[in-house]
């Protein structure tokens, strides 16, 4: 899915840009962004403060630019900054592999994903799947740092989040739950005449709702359920998801947001 | 031959909010300024991440949990501490603390240039004679040696300088200030506003924020981005490092160290102070730094740590701690969550616009003017806010597919919270000490830190649930939350205060009226350490006025040549 909100600002943007050249900028940026009498005011208060630019010590800085580039270009990936302690997303170095699931494992999961999800892009879909995958995958570890944590720390956590929700960060077991679920399903489809994925679409729909309808302690149900909260945290993380959500945060407001009930 | 000392007029150790107002007030006098911060600088364009989407980030926002459970497992437990902010705060294996077990200790904090600024919760609030004069009021404790009417001024400096908006109220205990204007509210706070003022007589207002709602001093207002913990390019609200320190630094007087980490002051055989001791957070490498007079602004538990630390023939139990004080009447807000619901009224299928970096508060009414409440002393406040959805309901509602993805895209519910802050009263069986077993990653021997709400917080806390639950119900919400029934964990609200307390008595506080340590005249406190009380409102503001009025101290003094 492109928009005009995904075009990449100008390399040469980012950088170097001397104050005449940002404010021509700053005319395209906010037709871009379809953000009317925006610049006036900032212009006004940031010219002031590129007046005053002295060098100031590291760790020192004012106010820049450079957010207005970042606020109206936010949907391009941005260039990672040496020294970053960010984790973003890394450009993909070729077809994606899973890292918990099998090949075979994974086109299943990326179906009942798409079962779950409905028509959304093709990207949108592979990038949901590929969340389930991380989100699997990071689970074993996550237990294991829980359970490792000292006692005082421990303590701690206990105390903030109470017991419950300690022991099941220590216990909950995602994998286990996701390898038992994909079993019974391979059993299920087999009493049905076929593997999964040869299922005429219809039964494979009819399938993801009864999973959705068994005890909550079946593998099916358990499994059905991990899925749905991890495919709806990837969708409505992603671009597309936001998008038809219709978020209107992280953007460029000129007024504070308030009620406009009142 | 020795290399000759360089010998600056004022070092100040911190560069968080405190040591910013301090540095700014001294350098403007032409004083030469040393300044040691701990942690490294941190560079925009490398550590903000205001403007990051979750899907350019590979965890999406919820963050590498097995990687902050092994490095933060104490930081991670603030909310700001997530994928987008998490360089802002300790690793807690290099600076590690500890507590009794069953007395759980949570120690949030942020070692770079500019301190806990970057991700503060940016609510100032004046504190008045409630707080100042507590003790004459109701019997409890000791009063601070200052009043409203002395640290008025200040309090009229720094939100002149650093953009504070908020709503003109006339209330006595709620002091109004020097404000741009105030920030709107959500339809949700409206009807609160409506609803609680109707049936309590309570005021809903604004949250006052140090954040710009209009142009002010070269920083232009708030884009209303709603991220201001992932740092903020435009520098809409303050942060040392774009508001106090640029101020400093262009003066000329301000030399910044950065990665500096301070072990104990160094006391000459007058018993004065002539510098510090610090270790090169890279290096580990031993270095002094001098200066004819001192000012800690570490943040509370850190200026205290340092102070105990400072052990010599006439200190053998750390400076400024000669009657067994220091450490002691340790504070943190103590808060009930969790209450909350659905506002049907609210429920619409088309997206509001958000981004309003505040929600709304209503100041303390127990115990003010002629209303005294028999079952605690003290009292408390209520903040909250209303907002849409964002996709939380998609987990609750039923089925799956295209029909499912619509419904959760136009049955947009609208949810109300609220949740209650309230004062800590000083005891001195809260303190800290040094860890006799224990040291940090720089070989400084680490705090240990007991504390524990008292009866008169568990009394409060009754009444704050009531006051909650009768709020919820007049609000007509749906799906209610009812407030927790939990205290949050000690030190948890991030406003550590108190240890080095201020008094006229040396037998019972740690430093004097101006912050100087009782019988060192050139050692001077400036951060929460030195609050007597805490009433229940942040903090910042008052270690502002505190630290400006400290600077203002420093420079008369040494003018008339006294220090």
């Amino acid at each position: 899915m492109s928009t005009d909100d995904d075009k990449p600002v100008p390399e040469n943007a980012r950088e170097g840009l001397t104050r005449r050249e940002w404010l021509l900028r700053l005319g395209e940026f906010t037709a871009l962004a379809g953000v009317a009498g925006l610049a006036p005011p900032l212009a006004l208060s940031l010219g002031l403060t590129e007046q005053q630019a002295a060098a100031l010590p590291p760790g020192l800085y004012d106010p820049s630019p450079k957010h207005l580039i970042h606020a109206l270009s936010s949907r391009a990936l941005p260039a990672i900054p040496p020294g970053s302690e960010t984790d973003y997303v890394q450009p993909p170095q070729g077809p994606f592999r899973p890292q918990f699931f099998s090949l075979d494992e994974f086109k299943v999961v990326s179906r009942l994903v798409e079962i779950l999800l409905g028509k959304v892009n093709s990207g949108a879909l592979a990038e949901t799947a590929e969340w389930v995958d991380l989100r699997f995958n990071s689970a074993a570890g996550v237990r294991e740092a829980a359970r490792r944590l000292d006692p005082l720390h421990h303590a701690l956590a206990v105390a903030y989040y109470g017991e419950a929700h300690v022991v099941e960060l220590e216990t909950s077991d995602p994998q286990a739950v996701a390898r038992a679920g994909l079993a019974a399903l391979v059993q299920r489809a087999q009493q049905l005449g076929n593997p999964f994925l040869d299922l005429p679409a219809s039964q494979q729909t009819d399938l993801a709702r009864e999973m959705s309808q068994q005890p909550e302690e079946t593998p099916l149900r358990r499994f059905y359920d991990l899925l749905r909260r991890e495919a709806i945290h990837g969708y409505y993380t992603s671009q597309a998801g936001l998008k038809e959500l219709d978020y209107q945060g992280n953007a460029y407001h000129t007024q504070c947001p308030g009620c406009e009930k009142s | 031959m020795p290399a000759r000392r360089n010998i600056y007029d004022v070092l100040i150790v911190g560069s968080g909010a405190s040591g910013g107002w301090v540095a700014k007030e001294v350098a403007e006098r032409g004083l030469s300024v040393l300044m040691l911060e701990a942690g490294p600088p941190r560079v925009p364009t490398r550590d903000f991440t205001e403007h990051v989407w979750p899907y350019q980030l590979k965890y999406r926002g919820f963050g590498d949990q097995q990687r902050l459970l092994q490095n933060q497992p104490v930081q991670r437990l603030c909310y700001a501490c997530d994928e987008y902010s998490h360089q802002f705060f300790v690793n807690d294996h290099e600076n590690p603390y500890t507590f009794p077990a069953d007395k759980p200790f949570m120690w949030i904090r942020g070692r770079q240039v500019g301190g806990k600024t970057f991700c503060w919760a940016r609510e100032s609030y004046r504190y008045s004679d409630y707080e100042f004069k507590a003790a004459s009021r109701d019997g409890y404790g000791e009063d601070w040696p200052i009043s409203y009417k002395e640290l008025e001024p200040y309090y009229d400096r720094v939100e002149s300088f650093i953009g504070v908006s908020g709503s003109r109220e006339g209330l006595a205990q709620f002091p109004d200030g020097q404000f741009l204007p105030p920030m709107a509210l959500s339809c949700g706070a409206v009807q609160a506003q409506q609803v609680i003022g109707q049936k309590f007589g309570w005021r809903v207002m604004p949250d006052r924020v140090a954040v710009l709602t209009v142009p002010h001093r070269g920083r232009p207002a708030c884009h209303y981005c709603d991220e201001c913990q992932r740092g903020c390019f435009t520098a809409s609200y303050f942060n040392s490092p774009s508001v106090t320190l640029p101020a400093a630094a262009r003066t000329g007087k301000l030399t910044l160290v950065s990665d500096a980490v301070v072990s104990h002051v160094l006391i000459n055989r007058h018993g004065q102070a002539e510098g510090v001791h610090y270790i090169d957070r890279s290096t580990r490498q031993d270095r002094e730094a001098y200066g004819r007079v001192v000012v800690l602004a570490a943040a509370a538990l850190e200026s205290t740590r340092i102070l105990l630390n400072s052990r010599s023939p006439q200190f053998p139990r750390g400076v400024g701690n000669q009657e067994g004080v220091l450490g002691h009447y340790l504070m943190d807000h103590f808060t009930i969550e969790g209450g909350g619901g659905l506002m049907p009224s609210l429920a619409s299928s088309k997206r509001e616009p958000v981004g309003r970096p505040c929600g709304f508060i209503i100041p303390k009414y127990a115990n003010v003017g002629t209303n005294r409440n028999s079952n605690f002393l003290r009292g408390y406040r209520f903040d909250g806010d209303g907002s849409q959805e964002l996709y939380g309901h998609a987990f609750l509602l039923p089925e799956f597919g295209d029909a499912w993805r619509q419904k959760v895209r136009s049955d947009i519910p609208y949810y109300f919270g609220i949740g209650a802050q309230g004062e800590c009263l000083p005891r001195k069986d809260n303190y800290v000490m040094l860890d006799p077993h224990r040291k940090d990653a720089w070989g400084i021997p680490v705090l240990h830190i007991v504390s524990s709400y008292g009866e008169n917080e568990h009394a409060m806390a009754k009444a704050m649930r009531a006051d909650l639950s009768a709020i919820l119900d007049e609000m007509k919400l749906s799906d209610i939350n009812p407030p927790s029934e939990r205290l949050s964990v000690f030190g948890k609200n991030i406003h550590e205060c108190g240890t080095a307390r201020m008094g006229n008595d040396p037998k019972t506080s740690v430093v004097d009226r101006n912050c100087a340590v009782h019988g060192v005249r050139n050692l001077f406190v400036s951060d929460g350490a030195v609050f007597v009380t805490q009433g229940c409102y942040e903090p910042t503001l008052t270690i502002m006025a505190i630290s400006a009025r400290v600077g203002e101290h420093i420079a008369e003094a040494s003018r008339r040549g006294e220090l």
